[in-house]
């Protein structure tokens, strides 16, 4: 998949690989994904536990244990982060890619003033006094729709609820405008009301401030709240790549079908909640040919042997079955 | 406000406790203490002349308070072999011994915790691997062979501090520092290295946390996050190990104090168990124990200022 | 992973030698434990003496050897002691809860107050030094870890499926303790008894060579170097052989009892 980088795009993964080594041998989390982000999209990466989606985000921010092999290029804005020294993406992390992570509590510092927390990010960013770094924050602050900014500064992360630490730690992550946040289930730890509250948040950063945002996930629903375009992985691999509502109301792979089924429906009382049979393959089992094959009620013989290709299918919608197109 | 009250209130139970335990080891066990510190051929004069001073004549719960609030005012009862107050006997050695543990505890925090912190950072490079088996072998040896060593190597046979002996502060402070160094020295290394892994162990731990992988997303080096975040949050639980690191020291200083003949509380200790001066024995006893759980007390209050996850309660 | 085996080959392989020349001790010593040369005082290492001699001209490797019987049988029990008494108490302050335990604990703490080596002191000092009462005292002081370690063992099984059924079963609460829960929490106990030997030695160590422990005629790596301490001018060599008998047992069970929990780590 040949695509020279046109102005919109911000992000250019191309054959990406992450295996890790350990004693037990190289275990292969991320078998050869590519995919794009653009300017000022939200680009929803959705997958089971394991899949390898989070282990894609950390890389994209080279933050990967040392026992970490890459391979492949990650272009960011005409650089390669895959081979970048550790001194280019450091001055890369805070600045232009950020990131927000699942557990609003452990991710922030229990014995900083959240308000300092926010602070460090332009003091090692920007060239502000003091006093100039202060009103940031609170404007920061009061961006991302936390009351009463200026006494807030100065509480514990564990004098806050959990909706206003997630704030902060978003925060956080746009104090310096980067281009790129990458958001890792950020909702997953937080009551339901306040999921509708950041996810709109969320949009508002994007929309306003002009960051995109990888956005990881598990849960569908989510994604296609917000979310404008749509990449399924499986197994480490990237299956199926499409604008959101297409995704939804089309999908063209065995699994991406077999997960919006699994979405219970609100009118679905009564019967059965379907379950894609089989189980995902572990990270050690060697796969030959497509990783959904026996699991799969399309599969036929090729599918064992073969590993399909992605397909186009129009309007930046591709899918790497050999019957993409032709599954319903 | 609550909670200090509380902790107050374990201390006091505490030293409770362990007076009882001293009094009962001490007055009650030995069987008949007259004899015991008159000798069996003592004559009826002489017992009951003792007997009466030490109220033994009275019931036993009217001995105990006696004994409690003799503590309070400082009265520990009276020696038999330097026919002083035990109080005065140990205030005397004090400066000594306190010197002593002080100096040991200001190695014991300069030299583990740092050695910690780079035994971590490097932890499975050569740095930290040796720094591990160092401490080990640290741990292992005995203190009293540490110092004997220590003695003939600089003592004996360099000859840059005198070997054994102590010269006042008074008299002259850099003197007094050179006596006190190397028995500091011994007292510190099994501790120093019980908290170089204890440090390593805690900053660890903490690497592991999701707030460190954050400030890593902010651009920040390694240095900057492990001691600008990282440390802080590490070294709360050090401070609860340093309760026991007391207890260590003082326990340590009563052995070292009698490998450099060091004139501390210690060796008077030692000195008394030798003649059997049980009242002088069970002051020091008493003296040095509520010494350690007042510490752990502090140390405790310390803990619950630095920490602002416990301020609310 | 592998690298962690390492604690625990070592700490094995120190003590089987250690233990390897304690056994031959009790048959063999290249000399006589007590037999003197005037002669030969002060020796340094050579063929003939391969750790010098002492004052007496006796020879220091059999004196280590026998001093090794004593250090493994002062460890040995003291630690049974320690460890039974301190099970014992753990289990029943971890499993009955309530008052008791926080009794029992407040009692731990307390003991826990006392420096290893201020307690050993209190102890000779009211019953006489000696082997027998050195034993003792160190058996006592090591209550309160074990008491420890087996009370959150309980306190965290109690709470499991298996023990709720052996109640709803009609099981006596001893044999629930004992059969049920107690082998769960076996592999930490046995960790504390490894840390427990080499905190033993140390404190036998300490309380011989200020003359309160072992008395002569029987042998002590302590005592040994409180002997040697006096006579260093005349000859340094005296004083390395015990002491570092004494790192070696000690590091031999502190690299077992690491070695142990390693696995342990490993296992959950």
């Amino acid at each position: 998949m040949e695509r020279t980088i046109s102005e919109g795009t911000l992000l250019q993964v191309r054959d990406l690989k992450i295996s890790f080594t350990t004693v037990k041998g190289d275990l292969p989390a991320v078998r050869g994904i590519s995919f794009d982000i653009g300017r000022n999209s939200i680009v929803g990466l959705v997958g089971e536990s394991g899949c390898g989606k989070s282990v894609t985000a950390l890389a994209i921010m080279r933050l990967l244990p040392s026992n970490a092999q890459l391979s492949g290029t990650i272009d960011f804005s005409g650089r390669n982060i895959v081979a970048m020294h550790e001194e280019e993406i450091r001055k890369l992390r805070g600045s232009e890619i950020s990131m927000i992570f699942q557990e609003p509590l452990t991710s922030l510092n229990p014995l900083w003033k959240v308000g300092r927390q926010i602070d460090e990010n332009l003091k090692m960013h920007t060239k502000m006094s003091g006093g100039e770094r202060f009103r940031s924050v609170i404007d920061i602050m009061r961006d991302v729709g936390l009351p009463d900014p200026e006494r807030l500064y100065h509480k514990y992360p564990h004098e806050l609820s959990g909706g206003m630490r997630q704030r902060i730690a978003i925060a956080i992550a746009i104090a310096c405008r980067p281009s790129l946040i990458i958001a890792d289930e950020p909702t997953t730890a937080l009551d339901v009301t306040i999921q509708a509250q950041i996810l709109q948040l969320l949009k508002d950063i994007n929309r306003e401030k002009g960051s995109s945002i990888i956005f990881i996930s598990h849960n569908f629903g989510i994604i296609r709240e917000i979310c404008t375009s749509v990449c399924v992985m499986y197994a480490g691999h990237l299956v199926e790549v499409a604008p959101t509502e297409k995704l939804f109301c089309g999908p063209e792979h065995p699994y991406t079908i077999g997960l919006m089924k699994a979405i219970p429906k609100i009118d679905s009382k009564g019967r059965e909640l379907y379950d894609i049979p089989g189980k995902v393959p572990s990270i050690t089992d060697a796969l030959p040919g497509c990783p959904f094959e026996p699991r799969c009620e399309y599969a036929f013989e090729r599918c064992k042997r073969e590993l399909p290709q992605f397909k186009a299918l129009g309007d930046q919608h591709e899918s790497r079955c050999f019957l993409a197109g032709e599954l319903r | 406000m609550y909670i200090y009250l509380r902790k107050l209130f374990a201390m006091l139970a505490t030293v409770f406790l362990v007076s009882m335990i001293t009094f009962i080891t001490f007055e009650i066990i030995p069987g008949d203490p007259v004899l015991a510190r008159l000798g069996v051929d003592a004559d009826e004069a002489q017992i009951r002349a003792l007997s009466e001073e030490l109220g033994l004549d009275e019931p036993l719960s009217k001995r105990f308070f006696g004994w409690i609030t003799g503590l309070f005012t400082g009265d520990l009862g009276q020696s038999i072999r330097y026919s002083r107050p035990v109080s005065e006997l140990i205030l005397d050695r004090l400066p000594v011994t306190l010197s002593l543990a002080l100096i040991s505890m200001a190695l014991i925090v300069i030299i583990g915790v740092p050695l910690g912190i780079l035994s971590a950072r490097y932890g499975d490079r050569l740095p930290g691997i040796s720094i591990s088996i160092v401490s080990q072998i640290g741990m292992a040896v005995p203190s009293f062979w540490t110092g004997i060593i220590l003695m003939y190597i600089f003592g004996l046979t360099l000859r840059w501090v005198s070997p054994g002996g102590y010269t006042p502060w008074s008299v002259d402070p850099v003197e007094a520092f050179k006596s006190l160094l190397l028995p500091a020295v011994a007292i510190a290394l099994p501790s120093i290295a019980t908290v170089t892994r204890y440090t390593r162990n805690t900053v660890m731990e903490q690497m592991k946390n999701n707030y460190v992988r954050l400030a890593f997303s902010k651009g920040l080096k390694m240095n900057a996050v492990l001691f600008r975040h990282v440390l802080k949050n590490a070294l709360i639980p050090v401070i609860t190990v340093l309760g026991m690191i007391t207890a260590n020291i003082l326990g340590g200083s009563i052995v070292i104090e009698q490998v450099f003949t060091l004139p501390g509380v210690g060796r008077l200790l030692i000195n008394a168990i030798s003649v059997r001066d049980l009242p002088l024995v069970q002051g020091m006893v008493l003296y040095i124990s509520l010494v350690i759980v007042v510490t752990n007390f502090l140390i405790d209050i310390v803990y619950t200022l630095i920490d602002p996850r416990i301020k609310l309660r | 992973m592998k690298r962690k085996r390492v604690s625990l080959y070592i700490g094995i392989s120190i003590i089987a030698s250690l233990l390897a020349m304690m056994l031959v001790s009790l048959f063999y010593t290249p000399y006589p434990v007590t037999e003197m040369n005037r002669n030969e005082r002060f020796a340094p290492p050579s063929a003939k003496h391969p750790l010098g001699t002492d004052n007496f001209g006796r020879d220091v490797l059999s004196r280590i050897m026998k001093g090794s019987q004593t250090a493994f049988l002062v460890g040995l029990i003291a630690v049974s002691v320690g460890g039974i008494f301190g099970v014992i108490i753990g289990a029943i302050a971890g499993y009955f809860g309530g008052i008791l335990d926080e009794f029992i604990m407040r009692l731990m703490d307390a003991m826990m107050a006392f420096p290893g080596i201020l307690f050993a002191l209190m102890f000779v000092s009211i019953f006489g030094v000696g082997i027998r009462n050195t034993i003792i005292a160190i058996g006592i002081m090591s209550i309160p870890s074990f008491a420890r370690i087996t009370r959150s063992g309980f306190i965290q099984h109690k709470e499991f499926e298996y023990v709720k059924n052996a109640r709803v079963k009609g099981v006596s609460n001893l044999r629930i303790m004992f059969s049920h829960i107690f082998p769960n929490v076996l592999s930490p106990i046995i960790v504390a008894a490894s840390m427990g030997f080499s905190s033993a030695v140390l404190s036998e160590a300490a309380l011989s060579y200020l003359g309160l422990g072992i008395q002569p005629p029987d042998p002590s790596w302590g005592r040994m170097l409180n002997e040697s301490q006096s006579f260093i001018a005349l000859s340094p060599w005296y004083t390395i052989a015990p002491g570092i008998f004494i790192t070696l047992i000690v590091l031999g069970f502190n690299f077992l009892g690491d070695g142990i929990a390693d696995l342990q780590d490993r296992q959950q």
